[in-house]
């Protein structure tokens, strides 16, 4: 019989599988791909969400990158953000759970805890705005004031100069999240009977043993530590929002999420910002790919 | 209160629920100790009021930046007191090239950038210390907060006019921009329109305003007080003879901000033009006519689809 036909044939002698991935499947096309494929077609409109949508093909595009030059700002902040953080927060999570995997047991849930507990703890990244605040009051300003380092206090979250660093440092900060227990767990499952045949075989130290044994032995946490990473980068836009206004000041930490509500929630230029959405998709899929292979090199 | 259309012609209107615009407050035992006997009435004199309290080691609060629209608050105050205007050829362009506009813009960063004025500060707590001494702030609010925060100055703060602009011809200007928040009728309510028009005339109607803002300081105490934008019931508020003088003198010369189609880009520029000056020091009128283009751009982008989407009335009868 033809491939086709032994599919079928299988698909209906496995139909309680089938059944049982249907609830997922079927809201997981309603909420994830079905947008994604409506907002490609907003893409090819103009659509204020009040007049039915009007065809203009490639329009919105060529706009976006021939007449947009705060969408080029926006995609170098982009870039600055996820290269900065993803790879950085991605071997933080790292060498912090391999660091924390040679405590005893009880510390290590004290400190694993201590780590962690700020990428859970929905805003509390706020809590650099009151650091950083530009009142002459603020923790910040007031040190370096009394120690004489600076005259007048900086508007630290309003400053070109500052505001992006520091969103970098709060990025770092509540990075350490779901990819970093995983590999805690990860670290875990290495079986020591591999770290006693290298040792036969002539691993000479630590960094020899965490190249050929230990990360070999993570890729699937590996990889789903970069996935995360690498989305949460490129998503990167409710924190700047919260701690430096939008949009910020003088574009500067404005990001190709901020790009995208400016116009589709604040101006209501829906159809622009789903081609703005659409390129972020492909750029976050082809970081993706890019990752994964780069990723399948390890251990060797 | 209407959204006017370039032509002037096509309009939305809404009636006036709630007013609310910015007074200064003043420490009257501070400003007595430096010899200030009377409160500025004029941008004039307010520079040389700042200078002494500058000198004295004081600070003055004119407007957080907390929000993008304080800068603009003042800057657009005092583009209105030296007699100029929001937009210009006819509501289709921002009027931000003109040497009016940009005196009036770099009047304001001055302040900040030479004068060292705080830019963000907690004015409930600064008044009261007594390190900021003068203050500018919205009418009801600060009012409101500070009578139950700071019970123990009772009677050593009060409030005046903001300060004017002198004219050609030797008279005062004391317009200040307010914000107003209005009642609308969607014209898709078909067979409700009557009621919610009945509505909105009951709600606005002189003696309910009265009503509702007495209710409310009855209910809150002092510090429920109601920014109405009703003049018959503003009047009738329990203020104290000579704040109600004050208040009725500066509501005689409110001045309303023309919204126009694209008008949300102009806070964000302003404020983008005003740190560049204050964290840089780049010339404001230079900043700010740098953006010119791009609010005009905005404006026309969205005049366009509104005129489009004909959402803008053209033959609405509010009456009939």
């Amino acid at each position: 019989m033809t491939m086709f036909q032994w599919t079928i044939k299988e698909m209906k002698r496995n139909y309680i599988a089938y059944i049982m991935c249907f609830p997922f499947f079927f809201i997981f096309t309603l909420f994830t791909v079905g947008p994604v494929v409506l907002s490609l077609f907003y893409s090819f409109t103009i659509f204020n969400l009040i007049e039915s949508p009007q065809i203009v093909f490639f329009d919105n595009y060529i706009r976006l990158f021939v007449d947009d030059d705060v969408f080029l700002t926006a995609v170098s902040n982009t870039f600055v953000f996820a290269v900065i953080t993803g790879p950085v927060s991605y071997f933080l999570s790292l060498f912090v759970a391999w660091f924390i995997n040679e405590l005893p047991p009880k510390i290590r849930a004290v400190v694993t805890l201590i780590f962690y507990a700020p990428s859970i703890s929905g805003g509390i990244y706020m809590i650099w705005q009151v650091f950083f605040d530009s009142d002459s009051y603020g923790y910040a300003n007031y040190v370096l004031l009394r120690l004489g380092i600076i005259t007048e206090p900086i508007a630290w979250f309003k400053n070109a100069d500052y505001v992006m660093p520091l969103c970098i440092v709060v990025a770092l900060w509540t990075s350490l999240g779901v990819s970093f227990l995983s590999f805690i767990g990860g670290l875990q499952t290495v079986s020591k009977d591999q770290f006693e045949a290298g040792a036969v075989d002539g691993i000479r130290n630590r960094w020899q043993e965490l190249w050929f044994i230990t990360l070999p032995n993570m890729k699937p946490q590996l990889l789903f530590g970069a996935i995360m990473s690498i989305t949460q980068s490129f998503g990167f836009g409710a924190i700047v929002t919260a701690l430096a206004g939008f949009p910020s000041v003088n574009y500067a930490a404005h990001t190709i999420m901020h790009h995208l509500e400016d116009y589709g929630g604040q101006r209501f230029e829906v159809s622009y910002a789903s081609a703005i959405a659409f390129i972020l998709f492909c750029i976050m899929i082809g970081a993706n790919l890019l990752v994964k292979k780069v990723l399948s090199k390890v251990g060797q | 209160m209407a959204l006017d259309s370039a032509d002037g012609e096509k309009a939305v209107f809404g009636v006036p629920q709630e007013q609310s615009f910015s007074v200064m407050f003043y420490r009257k035992d501070i400003l007595a100790k430096l010899g200030i006997d009377t409160a500025p009435t004029t941008w004039k004199e307010f520079e040389k009021v700042t200078e002494l309290l500058i000198a004295g080691g004081y600070d003055i609060g004119l407007g957080t930046t907390s929000s993008a629209t304080d800068i603009q608050n003042i800057f657009i105050t005092m583009l209105y007191q030296k007699g100029g205007a929001l937009y210009q050829n006819g509501g289709t362009e921002i009027s931000f090239s003109q040497d009016i506009a940009l005196d009036a813009f770099t009047e304001v960063c001055e302040f900040y950038t030479l004068k060292k004025l705080p830019v963000k500060y907690d004015a409930a707590n600064r008044f009261r210390t007594g390190e900021m001494p003068i203050l500018v702030a919205d009418y009801i609010t600060f009012y409101n907060q500070f009578t139950i925060y700071a019970t123990e100055l009772k009677g050593m703060w009060g409030f005046t006019t903001l300060p004017g602009t002198m004219r050609a011809d030797g008279t005062i200007d004391n317009s200040v921009i307010s914000t107003i928040t209005c009642m609308v009728v969607m014209r898709d309510a078909e067979d409700k329109k009557d009621v919610a028009f009945d509505y909105m005339e009951w709600w606005t109607r002189d003696s309910i305003q009265s009503q509702y803002a007495n209710e409310l300081v009855a209910v809150l105490g002092p510090a429920g007080k109601y920014n109405t934008a009703n003049y018959q019931s503003f009047t009738e508020m329990p203020w104290s003879a000579s704040e109600a003088k004050l208040l009725k003198k500066q509501f005689e010369n409110l001045v309303g901000m023309p919204e126009m189609p694209g008008g949300y880009i102009i806070s964000r520029y302003v404020n983008f033009a005003f740190l560049e000056a204050y964290n840089n020091g780049k010339s404001p009128s230079d900043e700010l006519q740098g953006y010119v283009d791009t609010i005009n751009r905005e404006m026309e982008r969205k005049r366009e689809e509104l005129t489009r989407a004909f959402f803008i009335p053209t033959d609405y009868n509010l009456f009939g």
